[in-house]
């Protein structure tokens, strides 16, 4: 029998149901990635696993125990599958090696030096050996969550559970979590993670599920589901998480965000220092100046056309897509581009390697190697 | 019979009260009231300690008198003097006293207003009456009335001291609650004790019976309810009146007097103490007020062991509050109907109910029981209001902390007691201790009241020392002080506390070892 097995597990809440007919089984050693839209279900389906939301219906099996029955001692099975929050969720009044040592003192009877002799080992293990006798207050966010995983750790589960560990964490802050993540993935834990990183699911999980529809829509390797995904909801899901996009619905967009928006997406990608002013340089002379200004031009008003922007790891084949279906615009830039502002027309041009446009109105500008 | 002793009792009397004033101040010196009779002062302002009947005599012979109800004889005295009452009316006894005392500020009326008996009461049915009515009727014909009379108007207070109770007490005990602040009649002496002419008869009165008298002070607005709700056996004296009568059973009068009026004292350049009063320095006065205060008859000691009462009411209710409002966070944290509808009920009353009242149904109906002592029932009513406040500052304070701190401890294993105990409730508390403490030194405040039920507290210590001193600021701004200070060291003892239990770093070797 696997280690974890679900069963037509259903979970609603008043009238919405998120999941409503989940089936898989984990086996030890797996690292398994749970990936789908925002409100998909996927942080329902974790909490579920140990217990914190109570299933509707279906039947979570964890080395075979009966976790919905209702005389499972709840407590002793938490106990071998700990949990790390988004929120870290470290015990604010106790410094960072009491919140390692409490649970297994009070849990698991380790004396005070075996506890605390676990604690530091953990501590070293993910960078935080130092930090020992400080307060949480005074971590950073990344610093947190590794003194998370760290207490997580302590309890030396048979399952890790990982709830969106870095949606709270700056670019910086992630990659640190993610290391200490997949330092620990090599090592053979067994871990479930909800999450939005698409590098770790790619890189280090073992198995990728896509929650869609209240069921595991599509599960497989990484490469099956990111390079060769065999459903249209995956794949679109993939597209989407691999590119940035933006919509164009104003004669005045709000700039700031959307740069903002897109520093983002370089950071989350990799993008080398240089890779992210070119593609900064061109959206703002191809949007900013170009775009904006063939429509007013134009004088059209109602406008929404949006634009996407793909690369690869470290911002290597840079795409910039600009989709001109059921515009009157007909494609201005970059097919043709106007003459009258010579510095952006010599930027765009500096910038970009060719561009093309298909039959239905996407038009794509492929920039140089930077 | 009721008449007879009575014309023989006035004669007496009448001699002393003018013995009384001769020996405080000399004849020609004595202070001139402003107003020569009742009638002159029609349409003015007179102010009565509350619960006395005075107003009914007043009222009939002054026309158009408003009448304000003040808690003793000495905030009366302080009301004329201050000009926020025309006239303060009480037994000419103790009116004589205060005129003496204060100086030459105050004056009384040369016509006493009516002639009434002096009595002590029982509940309706008692029993006891009887044998206590021929007791007084012994102690009048055996001449021990009218020497107890004479002793206790004697200027001379070293006289004025109570037997001790060494006779034989078949009958067991009585208990006897009078008010305390009208001297000569009762009051506090040394050590906050309750002597005068009431509590010298009562003993007397108690030998004759074969009983032992166990005295309380419990003002004058408390003492019917208490011999009515049987915390009491009997109280006393106090002026036969017919309405009063319905209330509870009077004895045989014991003492016919009279009843006056102070008024303002006519400026009288020439009076030695006035001016002697006027020529004081300031500091001179403030001294005199303090000796008054603290020093004579060691009424420092009154006021320790008030401190002592309001520091022990406050303290055991504080810690009791704190276990009931625990108590009420974990009744409505169970999540089931009827412990909720019990803790939500609890805040309503509590919180609907002035403490002083709460106070006051515990004492007269709740607890109407002779053994518990006042002391016991202010414990209970403020514990159960602090129960309150505190319950409400911790569930907020609860409510406050993340939900995921809660659901971590229950990821990591731990049961959900042990989660509320170990991860949920320290870090509420390090959030709402402060308010708490603060909430405690207004609870040792708020006690403050608990003179209501005849309980020696501070406030009360310094409400008796001014019905001996009838100087009604000294007192007051010295118990302010002592309550401010006690307060001040409260509040660092609780800074003191809280640097303990706030999250200070803790040494590596706390941890390891």
């Amino acid at each position: 029998m696997s280690l974890i097995e679900v069963k037509h597990l259903r979970k609603s809440f008043g009238k919405s149901e998120p999941l409503k007919d989940v089936n898989v089984s984990i086996e030890r050693g797996e690292v398994v990635s749970v990936i789908g839209h925002s409100g998909c279900g996927k942080s329902t389906f974790l909490r579920c696993l140990n217990m914190l939301e109570k299933p509707t219906g279906g039947e979570i099996w964890v080395d075979g125990v009966n976790m919905c029955a209702p005389g499972t001692n709840l407590p002793a099975m938490r106990r071998r599958m700990s949990m790390v929050f988004q929120q870290y969720a470290l015990f604010n009044h106790k410094m960072v090696v009491e919140n390692l040592m409490m649970a297994p003192m009070d849990l698991l009877g380790l004396s005070k030096q075996e506890a605390y002799d676990r604690a530091i080992e953990l501590l070293d293990i993910v960078g935080m050996r130092d930090r020992a006798f400080r307060m949480p207050r005074e971590l950073s966010g990344g610093q947190r969550q590794r003194v998370a995983i760290a207490r997580a750790m302590a309890m030396q589960p048979d399952i890790l559970l990982f709830d969106e560990p870095t949606s709270a964490l700056d670019p910086q802050m992630v990659s640190e979590v993610l290391n200490v993540m997949t330092d620990l993935a090599r090592k053979g834990q067994t871990m479930i993670v909800v999450t939005h990183e698409m590098r770790f699911a790619r890189e280090a999980s073992s198995r990728v599920l896509y929650l869609d529809h209240g069921v595991v829509w599509e599960s497989g390797t990484p490469d099956e589901i990111f390079s060769n995904p065999q459903r249209s909801e995956t794949h679109d899901f993939v597209f989407r998480v691999k590119n940035w996009e933006w919509r164009i619905n104003s004669l005045h967009p709000d700039f700031p965000a959307m740069m903002a928006s897109m520093n983002i997406y370089c950071m989350r990608q990799f993008f080398k220092k240089e890779a992210v002013s070119a593609c900064q340089l061109l959206i703002e002379e191809v949007v900013g100046r170009q775009l904006l200004g063939a429509i007013r031009r134009l004088g059209l008003d109602a406008i929404d056309i949006p634009i996407y922007f793909e690369a690869g790891e470290g911002g290597v084949n840079m795409v910039l897509s600009v989709d001109y279906r059921g515009t009157k615009l007909g494609g201005v830039p970059p097919m043709n581009l106007k003459g009258d502002d010579d510095m952006s027309v010599s930027i765009i041009t500096s910038l970009v390697d060719h561009a093309e446009m298909d039959e239905q109105g996407m038009a794509r500008l492929y920039l140089k190697e930077v | 019979m009721r008449l007879r002793k009575r014309s023989l009792l006035l004669i007496a009397l009448l001699c002393l009260s003018a013995g009384l004033s001769f020996a405080v101040t000399a004849e020609d010196d004595a202070p001139e009231p402003i107003y020569q009779t009742a009638e002159e002062m029609a349409g003015m302002r007179f102010a009565y300690v509350k619960g006395s009947v005075y107003d009914k005599y007043v009222n009939s012979r002054v026309e158009g008198a408003t009448e304000y109800f003040y808690p003793s004889l000495s905030d009366c005295v302080a009301a004329v003097e201050a000009g926020k009452v025309d006239g303060a009316v009480q037994r000419s006894y103790a009116l004589q006293l205060a005129v003496n005392r204060r100086g030459g500020t105050v004056a009384m009326l040369p016509e006493s207003l009516s002639d009434m008996e002096e009595e002590y009461f029982f509940r309706h049915g008692d029993p006891r009456l009887e044998p206590f009515n021929a007791a007084i009727a012994k102690l009048m014909a055996d001449g021990t009335i009218a020497e107890l009379t004479e002793k206790w108007a004697s200027a001379d207070d070293s006289i004025k001291t109570l037997p001790r109770q060494d006779w034989e007490a078949p009958n067991g005990t009585l208990k006897f609650v009078t008010t305390g602040t009208l001297e000569p009649f009762s009051y506090a002496g040394p050590m906050g004790a309750p002597i005068g002419f009431d509590v010298d008869l009562a003993l007397r009165i108690c030998k004759e019976m074969g009983y032992r008298l166990e005295t309380e002070m419990i003002g004058m607005d408390g003492i019917v309810a208490a011999v009515q709700s049987g915390k009491a056996d009997f109280g006393g004296t106090l002026t036969y009146t017919a309405e009063r009568a319905k209330a509870v059973d009077f004895s045989d009068s014991v003492m016919p007097i009279s009843v006056s009026i102070v008024v303002k004292a006519r400026q009288k350049g020439t009076s030695a103490t006035a001016s002697a009063a006027v020529n004081q320095g300031f500091w001179q006065r403030i001294s005199n007020s303090f000796y008054k205060t603290f020093v004579v008859e060691n009424r420092w000691q009154l006021i320790l062991r008030g401190l002592g009462t309001t520091l022990f009411i406050g303290v055991c209710s504080g810690v009791l509050g704190l276990l009931i409002g625990f108590a009420t966070v974990l009744l409505s944290r169970t999540g089931k109907a009827v412990p909720r509808a019990i803790v939500t009920g609890y805040h309503a009353l509590i919180g609907g109910v002035p403490i002083v009242v709460v106070l006051m149904v515990f004492y007269y109906i709740v607890f109407n029981s002779r053994g518990i002592s006042g002391v016991t029932v202010a414990i209970l009513a403020f514990a159960l209001a602090f129960g309150a406040n505190s319950g409400a500052t911790m569930s907020t304070a609860i409510r406050g902390i993340d939900v995921v701190q809660e659901e971590s401890g229950l990821a990591l294993g731990y049961t959900r007691w042990q989660t509320f105990r170990k991860i949920v409730f320290p870090q509420a508390l390090e959030q709402c201790v402060s308010q708490l403490m603060g909430q405690f030194v207004s609870l040792v405040k708020d006690t403050s009241v608990v003179g209501f039920i005849a309980v020696l507290d501070l406030t009360r210590a310094g409400d008796l020392i001014r019905a001996r001193t009838l100087d009604a600021f000294f007192p007051l701004l010295a118990i302010a002080l002592i309550y401010f200070i006690v307060c001040r060291i409260l509040h660092m003892i609780i800074k003191i506390v809280m640097n303990r239990i706030e999250n200070r770093p803790r040494t590596i070797k706390e941890i390891k070892l």
